[in-house]
């Protein structure tokens, strides 16, 4: 359904859902005026109409249904006229309600202006003059047909002064208000519409605009990082040819440079694989989701960091809280995390210390510490770490890092709906930490603003 | 152990000649092309025992045709192919389903460009572990 119809049916059945409210107001309206006010009213009758307003509305609402269940054909003509046959008959109804109560004497005339701003609101203008016109004009007919006594006036004689129907200055009076009342009311709802209607355009266009641009965007990131990627693919496997010369091929002043060559290009694939990554994360809001054990996963992952912490002597110290086991969430971002944290642990780590890894349940999250025995962060740089491309006083003076690792982590956290936080201070070590919700999906940070649904590879 | 024949088909042509070299110093007969046709033409004339295969050749997806090109021929149904790509990793908005759907074929592996040499080889090395022709 296109959003004008889906606005039509909407609409119509909003209408439905005030008419059921409506007649439940009328049945009783006419009770309380009649055995409690004790105003007369033909009671009978206006239960009648009441019942056959009850009848019309449970017609429209089989008639909706109907007009829905035709996919294939274009509903928007359907719902245009079924729209209009509703709102006039309801003029119709609202006309013989006020006939039966005291006609045009019954100050419940100011419904038709009701009704003319609900129409106006859904209809074209053209259309909501010609419905305001229609019920004027339904309303002058029985006002005269009263008047000229062709028809009975039922007056409310306990509620409004009778006679009134009789007089001519109250007869042109009303009608003269009543008329350019419900032009009045129409033309303002009109343009009121028709402002927002312009707004909302203006908006569509423009959103169009946007993911039409994100499109492209990724048309052209996608399109540099496969040229980025080829070339740095044949300058790698071309410096592993060189690498992989038998000793005293290659001049030792030459392998020398061959090896910084080696390592930049080594960490330059890193950044552009890292920069793509933490890219797709921005774009993504779905991820592959799953139930997994987290204690499988910390097992994997320090068997996969052992011989980086061999190294340098450094004994991985790991403590899992019992009940601690299955979490939901996308494993490999996760198991990346805990990877890129416990690695950089290992990496600004003395020789021959000990890496704590702690795993706790804390008010219904997962809690995760790994805490080192380095350097430790100053307090300025504390909060600084997980921006992108921040690089630390300790860390700039490598040639390795790229300064995306942690930002990398705090939006794999942020996207799961969890923190992450750094405790540190100099010659103390480091103690980083992040929570992660254990179960509740719902609870996952919706932030990123992209459409682009993309989950990765 | 016999020695391995490894066709490379790729456009560009400095990484075909330097993975020739690295696999070459790696015991195995390495030939490379660098366009589709040229590739299938050393496909039917060699009969590797493998083949390796770039995605995005003259066009996007060249290599993704051509991998269900050379499986179609009963003949190739077997034969192991790693497929490999600089977008394996990034938001392939098209690409993504041509790969998902060349990832279901028959003893085909891929990997992300660049790659280091050992990756390279234990890739090589799974494939034709897995592959009853190799």
């Amino acid at each position: 359904m296109d959003p004008r119809s889906n606005k039509l049916y909407r609409f119509s059945l909003w209408l439905i859902r005030l008419r059921w409210l409506g007649v439940l107001c009328i049945v009783l309206v006419t009770f309380v005026s009649s055995r409690i006010l004790e105003i007369t009213v033909c009671e009978f009758s206006l239960y009648i109409v009441s019942a056959a307003f009850l009848l019309l509305n449970i017609l429209y609402r089989l008639c909706l249904m109907r007009i829905k269940r035709h996919k294939d054909r274009d509903p928007t003509l359907p719902l245009r006229l079924f729209t209009n046959i509703q709102i006039s008959l309801d003029f119709f109804v609202l006309t013989l309600l006020l006939h039966f109560s005291g006609g045009i004497e019954n100050p419940f005339i100011v419904y038709f202006i009701f009704h003319m701003v609900m129409a106006s609101i859904v209809l074209t203008p053209l259309e909501s003059y010609l419905q305001a016109s229609f019920a004027w004009s339904l309303v002058i007919l029985l006002a005269t047909l009263e008047y000229l006594s062709i028809i009975q006036h039922h007056p409310l004689d306990g509620f409004f002064t009778p006679g009134l129907f009789e007089s001519r200055i109250y007869l042109f009076g009303t009608g003269l208000v009543f008329i350019s009342t419900s032009f009045l009311v129409v033309y303002i709802t009109n343009s009121i519409m028709m402002r927002s209607r312009r707004h909302e355009e203006a908006y569509l266009k423009a959103n169009m605009e946007l993911e039409k641009k994100d499109e492209i965007k990724n048309e052209y990131v996608l399109r540099i990082t496969h040229d980025i990627k080829g070339h740095l693919a044949a300058i790698q496997s071309s410096l592993n040819v060189l690498q992989s010369k038998p000793a005293g091929s290659i001049r030792q002043d030459c392998k020398e440079f061959l090896e910084i060559a080696t390592l930049r290009t080594a960490t330059l694939i890193k950044f552009v694989k890292d920069l793509l990554y933490i890219t797709q994360l921005k774009l993504s809001n779905e991820f592959r989701t799953s139930h997994f054990s987290i204690r499988d996963s910390i097992q994997k992952i320090v068997t996969d960091l052992g011989s980086q912490a061999k190294e340098k002597s450094i004994h991985i110290h790991v403590e899992i809280d019992d009940p601690v086991d299955q979490i939901f969430g996308f494993q490999l971002s996760i198991e990346e995390l805990i990877t890129n944290l416990l690695s950089n642990a290992i990496q600004y780590s003395d020789q021959n210390s000990v890496v704590d890894l702690l795993v706790k349940a804390r008010n219904k999250q997962l809690l995760i510490e790994i805490k080192d025995h380095g350097q430790g962060i100053p307090d300025n740089e504390q909060e600084l770490v997980f921006e992108e491309f921040y690089r630390g006083s300790i860390t700039r003076t490598t040639s390795e890092g790229t300064g995306l690792g942690l930002a990398i982590s705090k939006k794999i956290v942020q996207t799961h709906g969890g923190k992450i936080w750094v405790e540190s201070g100099e010659g103390k070590g480091s103690k980083f930490c992040f929570t992660l919700p254990f179960d509740d999906p719902s609870q996952h940070d919706k932030s990123p603003v992209d459409p682009i649904v993309n989950d990765p590879i | 152990m016999e020695t391995r024949d490894i066709l490379i088909i790729d456009d560009d042509k400095d990484l075909t000649t330097s993975l020739q070299a690295i696999l070459e110093a790696h015991n195995f007969k390495v030939d490379t092309a660098n366009d589709a046709e040229t590739g299938m033409g050393k496909l039917k004339s060699r009969k590797p025992d493998l083949l390796i295969l770039d995605v995005m050749m003259a066009s996007d997806l060249e290599g993704h045709k051509l991998a269900h090109t050379i499986k179609r021929d009963p003949e190739n149904k077997d034969l192991p192919i790693l497929v490999i790509t600089g977008m394996l990793d990034t938001m392939g908005v098209n690409i993504r389903d041509a790969f998902e759907d060349i990832k279901d074929l028959p003893f085909v592996s891929m990997m992300d460009k660049p790659f280091e040499t050992e990756e390279l080889l234990s890739a090589l090395e799974q494939l034709m572990a897995g592959s009853p022709e190799a």
